[in-house]
């Protein structure tokens, strides 16, 4: 950040929600992955320019995980904490990544931005759902080495 | 420069200050002469101090009082000069300590003065220093008994700190240290106590009552109407409009405010002669005379008059305002008058003397107890007792009175602490007076909860009788010089105890609490060594509840009565061993009857297992725990002997689950009463009870009756719990015969009674250097006694003789040989325990069961392993009952299930055992086929499980291979999914371990090729996540011999992140972020 302005410079910090702990089931019933399973992958994902986690942003909240364990299909909605923020595809590009690190290859995951939270939805929607520029993203090693400094697992 | 005539010359200015003798000019010469010196840096401080370490450290008190007065006068010359934070530090915790030295006072108080005084840019002392001289100087200083000068020394010190030092000072000792503050700091602490910050009110309440306690009575008086005011608006939420609103108490402050009031009223010392006139506008009388009683008084009879009016039950918790701000005042008012009342006995008097009175007239209407003409004479229990309908309001006040009482046997407690004796007992008067209607009113509150117990909620049921029970706890246990009841009062308080004790009812709770506030009151007794009416009732309570035991009614039950026996025992030894001896008699009794009597609806049969139950759950702990008389343990032992030894051969006892029950409960009863036996009585024992034993059980074993399965439990029992140094008469009969009757089939309640019997005995056998001796005389090794047990020839003899296990039906048979291997299990681990290194015989018969091959064996064994010899449908459950069996000594004792019982144990057992296995299973897995290597590889999972994991890796390089192949082998069925899973776990402790990992990354791809199946494993979680752990670890492993595997292993976590369970997926999210991490 050096000099150079933030984005937003005054984010809101929110309190983390309380991790919960589920009651273990010992039987050999199933257990689908749910939101909750999803949401535990990105929460703490750092914010690209903040010391924060997503979660603590409320970019990425429970709510707006979406998923469908048999259709094989997950739907993350973040929030960008301002409407013309540029970070908003990095912040994309982060959730992908780490989600395709810790989902079985059968799920489709569609990103979007939260409708009316950002000046160029349509545009960032389609940048994040792209196979093509997303694989090109992760090529540049600069972008690459944001990602993995943002899925370094928390040290606060 | 040291050295040079210079120093010593200085040498000659430091004697003449320390010398007395001298003029004081030579002195004051003296001193600044060395100040030049230190000045012009030709001098360094902690030279001098080096050079004078003799006079500083003199036993001669004026000299070391020059030496340091020395250095105070020089540090006061260069308050100016900078010197470094260490020799400030060093200087300021000389001088702190110094004051301790109170010749050496004057010149310490200087230096630190000096020290304080300094500007920041000449070096400052720090904080901590600071706040170590503050602390000295309140500890040591005196500031009125000191010179004028000294004085204003102090006075300026203090003034330095607090100008200099405001955290340090922040401590509220000085504002205390003389009552000429008084003026000044009360005043100036109200003021802050109004503020509206937390902070500062807790602050000021905490130097309040400090400050006052320190200043005295005197003062106090002078400021007690400004205090009072000041407290009562941090004392009522009613005062405090914003916080009534939010219902939001502050309890910190609060208790703080309780605190305060609670050190002012220590100081109230009282009118010894007339307590009833109070000092005009002391503290105490504004406390007691204030408004807010009335607030109180008018909030309890506002309330009676309602619910009396209204008749029906008052529900509670109908968010009535009213209510809760009634529930408020009481609660308040009554923790202000509990602190009032137990801060000293004139407060206590005040307090008691201005409430009780008053609060009963509302109270007693309500404590009306009808259906005893004569209320004095209790004539069973009041059955229509109370008008009282216990609810909240009523049980607040209730528990705010509890509360006083409690508070002022506190009092009373501290009083005679510290006087040693009750000179004046006029303070207790107001409760005496009162002491009637304190006991009715909680008896009445009881009564009515259990009349009202059907229409209550439980947790106002349960509020009502631990109200009822700690008041009555709390009346009843005062110290008998300030007691409060009068003698009749007491047996009326014991005469309703005791009617709830034997009635017991379905309020458990109440009983419960009942029997533990007798406890309470009679130990109360106990303490103020006084025998007393408590004792009394107690013990015709305990004599009661035998009667009760003895007639065996069913009002209350016979568990119930040894509970209560066992808590109302506890401290009295006497009382104890009298009960135990009486029920004692009763369960003999009952058990001379039991095996004649067919029928179970009998009596006999319905009170022995409860009697017997208790005795072992609650009278035999209590007995351990007090110095019981050897003798009762004993003759219960023998007692009971007896009468199983006189058994009818042809009992009629049924095998039900009561009467197995009742056999387990005896056994436990003896085993532990041997237990606790010394030496010489267990010596008696087996003279005793031998003999008898042998000639019972030497007919035909096949058929055994009712009476020999009595007899080898009790023996049994007996040998378990026998110390190592008891020769045991006849040893070779006796071991052959619990053999037998390990294994027999027809006392299949104690078999494992009997084979733990026989592994006690090898354990204890000869191990003080004394053979035991044989019928014969001849005496009997070790060694030979397990050729006898590994020769076998008691099989026969449990078999009736017969030659093999050809006549019996084929599951008998197994049955049979299940046992066989239990047995060798126990002897064998009674072997191991003590480090005896016999246990390898038994180890390889177990070893060469598993393996089905007879390759370990020598001739001796020849015959036992004819016998253990499996048929082809029995191979799989006795190769899995060997290696259990293997697992079982091998384990750790205190999992194991086997009570302790004075054993001989050799430290390290379980590693040597381990370890001295390795080289068999070695040998044996190199002989065997593929497929017989699976219970192979489980007898191994079973050995490993339970030993220290720093045995293994230090054996590690043995075990690595068993380990690998163990967990291929394994994963074959789900039988042995927990074995797979232990040994997961050695493999755990091996990777993280140095020489682990060395010997895991050469062996890399067999380490990674089984975890890799192992997270698919179907039958276990515990066995995918550990495996994914393992996984996980060995990026930790070099990385040039781990990269390799990279896409192998990443490719295979795949399905581990699809697993239907989510503990999995976590873990194998975790693991493949560490193997993805390998790229950079």
């Amino acid at each position: 950040m050096n000099g150079s302005a933030l984005i937003n410079a005054n984010p809101v910090v929110h309190e983390r929600k309380e991790r919960v702990t589920r009651r273990e089931v010992h039987d050999s019933s199933a257990e689908p992955i749910d939101a909750l399973e999803v949401f535990d992958h990105v929460r703490d994902i750092k914010d690209p320019e903040h010391p924060y986690s997503l979660e603590q942003l409320k970019v990425v909240t429970e709510e707006a995980i979406t998923v469908d364990d048999k259709k094989s299909h997950v739907m993350v909605v973040f929030t960008p904490t301002v409407q013309h923020c540029s970070m908003a595809t990095v912040i994309g590009l982060c959730i992908r990544v780490q989600l395709m690190r810790c989902l079985p290859p059968r799920f489709k995951i569609d990103i979007k931005v939260a409708p009316g939270s950002h000046a160029s939805e349509t545009a960032v929607n389609k940048q994040l759902n792209d196979k093509e520029r997303i694989a090109a993203a992760l090529e540049n090693p600069n972008l690459s080495e944001l990602v993995e400094d943002c899925l370094a697992p928390a040290s606060y | 420069m040291d050295g040079t005539p210079l120093s010593s010359s200085w040498l000659v200015h430091l004697r003449a200050y320390v010398n007395t003798d001298l003029p004081s000019s030579h002195q004051i010469e003296g001193r600044d002469a060395i100040a030049e010196l230190i000045s012009k840096n030709a001098l360094s401080l902690p030279r001098l101090v080096s050079e004078m370490g003799d006079i500083l450290t003199s036993t001669d008190a004026v000299m070391r009082a020059r030496g340091i007065l020395l250095l105070g006068e020089l540090w006061m010359h260069f308050v100016a000069k900078p010197f470094d934070a260490t020799i400030l530090h060093h200087f300021a915790a000389f001088f702190a300590a110094r004051l301790e030295d109170w010749h050496s006072l004057h010149g310490a108080l200087i230096g630190s003065l000096a020290l304080l005084k300094r500007e920041k840019h000449v070096g400052v002392v720090d904080n901590d220093d600071a706040k170590a001289l503050l602390k000295s100087a309140l500890e040591n200083v005196e500031v009125q008994a000191l010179v004028q000068e000294d004085r204003m020394f102090c006075l300026e010190f203090f003034e330095c700190l607090l100008v200099g030092y405001p955290e340090a000072i922040s401590s509220h000792h000085c504002l205390g240290a003389t009552n000429l503050f008084a003026e000044f700091s009360i005043p100036f602490l109200l003021d802050k106590l109004s503020s509206s910050l937390k902070n500062a009110k807790l602050d000021s309440l905490k130097f309040l009552g400090f400050c006052v306690s320190r200043y005295g009575a005197e003062e106090l008086r002078n400021h007690s109407t400004a205090i009072w005011m000041a407290l009562k608006q941090e004392l009522f939420s009613s005062y405090k409009v914003e916080e009534a609103i939010s219902k939001e108490r502050d309890n910190q402050t609060f208790h703080e405010a309780l605190n305060c009031l609670q050190a002012c009223l220590k100081l109230q010392a009282g009118n010894k002669d007339d307590m009833l006139s109070l000092e005009r506008n002391s503290l105490l009388e504004l406390v007691v005379e204030d408004p807010f009683i009335n607030d109180f008084f008018d909030c309890i009879s506002g309330h009676l008059i309602q619910t009396s009016a209204r008749v029906t039950v008052c529900s509670t918790g109908n968010g009535d305002i009213a209510l809760e701000r009634a529930l408020t005042t009481i609660k308040e008012t009554g923790l202000i008058l509990t602190m009032a009342a137990k801060a000293s006995p004139a407060s206590c008097f005040a307090v008691t003397h201005r409430i009780f009175p008053n609060l009963f007239n509302l109270l007693r209407p309500g404590i009306c107890i009808k259906g005893s003409d004569d209320e004095k004479k209790f004539e069973g229990i009041p059955v229509k007792s109370s008008l009282w309908f216990p609810d909240d309001v009523l049980l607040t006040v209730l528990e705010v009175i509890r509360l006083i009482i409690e508070g002022v046997k506190g009092l009373a407690d501290s009083v005679l602490k510290l006087q040693g004796t009750y000179s004046d007992v006029k303070w207790i008067g107001p409760l005496q007076l009162n002491s009637e209607d304190l006991l009715m009113s909680f008896i009445a509150i009881t009564v009515s909860g259990l009349q009202n117990r059907m229409d209550i909620d439980a947790i106002l049921i349960d509020r009502t009788w631990n109200v009822g029970v700690a008041g009555l706890q709390a009346v009843g246990s005062f110290p008998p010089q300030l007691s409060i009841l009068s003698r009749v009062q007491y047996d009326y308080l014991f005469s309703f105890l005791k009617y709830i004790t034997l009635s017991k009812s379905e309020a458990t709770s109440l009983w419960n609490r009942t029997v533990d506030a007798i406890r309470v009151i009679c130990t109360a007794e106990e303490h103020f060594s006084c025998q007393g009416l408590g004792s009394m009732f107690r013990d015709s309570l305990i004599a009661s509840l035998l009667k009760e035991v003895d007639n065996y009614s069913e009002s209350l039950p016979v568990l119930c009565s040894l509970k209560a026996l066992s808590v109302l025992c506890t401290g009295g030894a006497e009382i104890l061993t009298n009960s135990t001896r009486k029920l004692t008699e009763l369960l003999c009794e009952d058990l001379k009857k039991f095996v004649r009597i067919a029928s179970e609806e009998d009596n006999t049969v319905k009170r022995i297992l409860p009697l017997s139950q208790g005795l072992l759950d609650y009278i035999l702990p209590c007995c351990m725990k007090v110095d019981m008389d050897v003798e009762v343990l004993l003759g219960l032992a023998v007692n009971l002997w007896h009468i199983v030894e006189n058994f009818p051969e042809d009992g009629l006892l049924k095998d039900s689950r009561d009467n197995i029950q009742v056999l387990q409960n005896c056994l436990g009863i003896v085993q532990i009463c041997v237990f606790h036996c010394d030496a010489p009585s267990q010596r008696y024992l087996m003279l005793e009870i031998v003999g008898p034993f042998v000639e019972a059980t030497s007919h035909i074993f096949g058929s055994l009756g009712l009476k020999d399965i009595w007899l080898i439990g009790f023996f049994s029992s007996m040998i378990i719990s026998l110390r190592p140094s008891i020769h045991i008469p006849r040893a070779e009969c006796v071991l052959h015969r619990l053999c037998a009757g390990a294994v027999s089939l027809s006392c299949g309640s104690v078999n494992l009674i009997a084979s733990e019997a026989v592994g006690c005995l090898v354990n204890k056998w000869q191990s003080n250097g004394v053979e035991m001796q044989v019928s014969n005389g001849i005496s009997l090794s070790i060694a030979e006694a397990l050729d006898l047990i590994i020769k076998g020839e008691w099989v026969s003899t449990a078999l009736c003789n017969q030659t093999g296990t050809a006549c019996l039906e084929p599951e008998k048979a197994l049955v049979l040989k299940m046992g066989c291997i239990k047995l060798l299990g126990y002897a064998g681990k009674g072997l191991a325990i003590r480090g005896h290194i016999g246990v390898s015989d038994i180890a390889m018969l177990l070893l060469s069961l598993v393996h089905c091959k007879k390759i370990l064996v020598d001739a001796k064994q020849k015959n036992l392993l004819q016998f253990l010899w499996p048929n082809d449908e029995e191979r799989l459950s006795i190769a899995s009952a060997a290696a259990d069996a293997l697992g079982f000594i091998a384990k750790d004792l205190g999992s194991s299930g086997w009570r302790q019982s004075h054993l001989v144990i050799k430290p390290l057992h379980q590693q040597r055992f381990f370890v001295s296995m390795l080289a068999p299973l070695e040998l044996v897995l190199k002989e065997s086929e593929e497929q017989e290597r699976i219970i192979l590889y489980y007898a191994f999972a079973n050995l490993i499980s339970s030993i220290p994991a720093n045995v293994i890796l230090m054996e590690s390089k043995r075990v690595f291979p068993f380990v690998l192949e163990s967990l291929s082998a394994l994963s074959s069925a789900e039988m042995f999914s927990t074995s797979l899973s232990s040994v997961l776990l050695v493999l755990s402790a091996i990777l993280v371990d140095k020489n682990g990992a060395e010997l895991a990354s050469r062996h890399l791809s067999a380490v990674v090729g089984r975890l890799q199946s192992l997270i698919q494993y179907q039958y276990s979680v515990t066995v995918r996540e550990t495996s994914l752990l393992c996984l996980g670890t060995l990026v930790a492993l070099p990385y040039a011999r781990v990269f390799p595997f990279r896409t192998q292993v990443l490719k295979s976590l795949t399905n581990a992140l699809d697993d239907p369970k989510r503990s999995v997926r976590k873990e194998a999210v975790r693991c493949r972020r560490a193997w993805e991490l390998l790229t950079r």
